[in-house]
């Protein structure tokens, strides 16, 4: 029987529909980098493909679903604009803005007085159900894209799948990504409702603790999940 | 809501009050910002504000040296409207603090409000050239302009206080005479008269945690001997308890109510609560009612935040003459409450509010983010309207 099963589906989907995706991985995950290990560069947010796909794992991710509340295409841009203007300062890092007394504080300070980019990566998504009528989307639907299918090992909760837009958030610590999160809520006022969180974790590879300084799976670490 | 109160001034204050490590952050940061070092500005009653060398557009940093022997707090102020554009609070004696602010061109003075002493002024420091995003400067707001809000407040409060207690006799004799079925449909009435109140995070104190309180924070939960008001009761009369299990706690209900104009004149409403209360009331729907946190079993989330949102509507109306001046997107806010307003009101078919579980995800959603979008619209009004030394 030829059944495959989710994760194997990912993971068959990140090498195939990532250009040259296989080999990349592999090359830059190699390296003395330690998971928990703060890498000050930062990442940018923008280029040619999405960050936090060929990007070395970090130790830290969230991955979460989004609703778009949003009632016209005209917000649905602005919603996008805002996460874009938001990702690329995050990922960049800096000092946020003094509003003054105007507003409350434009940070909400987790990271400090200045935002590290702490390696932070984000990769967005967009599900098969914002190519609807909603935004005037429907005829510029990927023909291929179409809800998650239900594998043979799933055991699924409704409410825990699916949704408009899928954002993975990853950096080197937990308190980065929680951060960039809560900085995207806030930016979006409201106009993004979650539908779901999973969080990962990236250990030591056991039992050295010590990443490979060549790829060997037996020293790879697990991702907890 | 005492530690509520306290976050919300320590928020504020964090945005000004720099950390040492900031200037490393500032040099080390991109963008065009113009060189140039930090500033060292003193601060005390006398040559406040001295120390403003080259002044220049664009984002910089301020070292707000205080060299008195009391502390003080510091603004930078439109030298010709007195608007603030950043306010830093309490700078110990012999202690420095960082002020980040992006200037664009104008007159601008330092304002040094030091503990037990006058306001002292700095000189006026023109700034030319240009910028962009420059900080925008608000009138600050003295405890003499909020008095007058803080007033009609407590007279909208007072005035439907004769309603309430009404209201809450008619559900207490429903329970002591056994009328456990009109008693379920009396509840309703009588805690949205309360939650009209716009008693966000406990303003009434200890009385509002009597009379409105949850379980949560009690060993025992609903079995809990401090679990009183509406919310034991509507556990009880959802739960199959009986006229006499009930009684005492609807009594207590009435006996609580009834101190309520003695709280309200004794205490008054604080003129830092109503700044902080328009976006509050928002926020506490949104924390507690709309995550089901409320519901003992009524299903009656939705009427609560439908009477929440009649009270921001009051407390903004009672607000519109301070925060018109001030406040640019107050009509947006005023979209997003009728928004609000309208998308909630819509859950109420033939007399009858929707279960919270039972909206459809789109529903929920939507009222999630009505309720998360008015917060933030909201939110900013807590600092503007934070009553300030009058500089």
């Amino acid at each position: 029987v030829n059944e495959i099963d989710r994760r194997g589906f990912l993971r068959a989907a990140a090498v195939g529909g990532v250009v040259a995706g296989a080999s990349a991985i592999t090359a830059r995950t190699e390296g003395p980098v330690r998971p928990g290990h703060s890498d000050a560069s930062a990442t940018p947010f923008h280029g040619q493909h999405q960050s936090g796909i060929l990007t070395p794992r970090r130790a830290a991710t969230a991955l979460i679903a989004f609703d778009f509340t949003t009632r016209n295409r005209a917000e649905l841009i602005g919603v996008m604009k805002t996460l874009t203007g938001r990702l690329g300062f995050l990922a960049a890092g800096g000092v946020p803005h003094n509003v003054g007394i105007s507003s409350p504080p434009a940070d909400s300070g987790i990271l400090g007085p200045a935002v590290v980019p702490d390696g932070l990566t984000a990769t967005l998504a967009l599900g098969s159900s914002v190519f609807d009528d909603r935004f005037g989307l429907a005829e510029r639907k990927p023909m291929r894209l179409r809800p998650m299918d239900t594998f043979p090992n799933d055991n699924l909760d409704p409410a825990q799948c699916h949704g408009d837009l899928l954002v993975q958030l990853s950096a080197d610590h937990p308190d980065t990504v929680v951060h960039a999160l809560r900085d995207l809520s806030r930016s979006t006022g409201g106009a993004i409702q979650a539908r779901w969180r999973i969080d990962g974790t990236l250990s030591p590879p056991r039992p050295s603790g010590l990443r490979a300084t060549t790829s060997d799976s037996r020293t790879e670490p697990r991702t907890r999940m | 809501m005492v530690r509520r109160l306290i976050a919300v001034r320590a928020a504020t204050a964090v945005i000004c009050a720099g950390a040492i490590g900031l200037l490393s952050g500032c040099s080390g940061s991109s963008g065009s910002a113009a060189t140039g070092g930090p500033v060292r500005i003193t601060v005390a009653s006398e040559h406040c504000g001295a120390g403003w060398i080259d002044p220049r557009t664009g984002q910089q940093t301020f070292v707000l040296a205080n060299t008195d022997i009391v502390s003080g707090e510091v603004f930078l102020v439109d030298a010709g409207t007195g608007a603030v554009y950043a306010y830093v609070d309490d700078v110990a004696p012999g202690a420095t603090a960082n002020l980040r602010i992006n200037l664009a061109p104008g007159r601008y003075s330092f304002r040094c409000a030091m503990s037990d002493a006058g306001v002292a002024r700095g000189v006026t420091v023109v700034v030319n050239g240009v910028s962009r995003g420059g900080a925008r400067p608000v009138r600050s707001v003295t405890d003499n302009d909020l008095i007058p809000v803080a007033k009609a407040y407590q007279s909208y409060v007072s005035a439907a206080l004769p309603g309430l207690r009404g209201l809450v006799g008619v559900l207490a004799a429903d329970i002591r005479d056994g009328r456990l079925a009109a008693a379920r449909a009396d509840w309703l009435p009588a805690h949205l008269a309360y939650e009209r109140l716009g008693a966000a995070y406990g303003a009434f104190g200890d009385a509002d945690s009597a009379i409105n309180g949850l379980t949560a924070g009690l060993a025992y939960g609903v079995s809990d001997t401090h679990f009183t008001g509406f919310h034991r009761i509507e556990y009880g009369l959802w739960h199959g308890q009986t006229a006499t299990e009930l009684t005492p706690f609807a009594n207590r209900l009435v006996a609580d109510v009834a101190t309520l104009p003695s709280v309200l004149a004794g205490s008054s409403v604080a003129t830092l609560d109503i700044a902080i209360r328009s976006h509050e009331i928002a926020e506490n729907a949104l924390q507690f009612d709309l995550t089901g946190q409320t519901d003992y079993g009524s299903g009656t989330s939705l009427a609560s935040v439908a009477a929440e949102l009649d009270g921001t509507t009051e407390l903004m109306t009672l607000m519109r003459p301070i925060l018109a001046p001030r406040y640019p997107e107050l009509s947006t806010a005023g979209q997003a409450l009728q928004r609000a307003k309208s998308d909630v009101g819509a859950e109420l078919v033939g007399g009858r509010w929707a279960r919270l579980a039972a909206l459809p995800r789109e529903s929920r959603e939507r009222i999630d983010a009505d309720l998360s979008g008015l917060s933030a619209l909201l939110a900013p009004i807590a600092s503007i309207a934070e009553p300030r030394v009058d500089s």
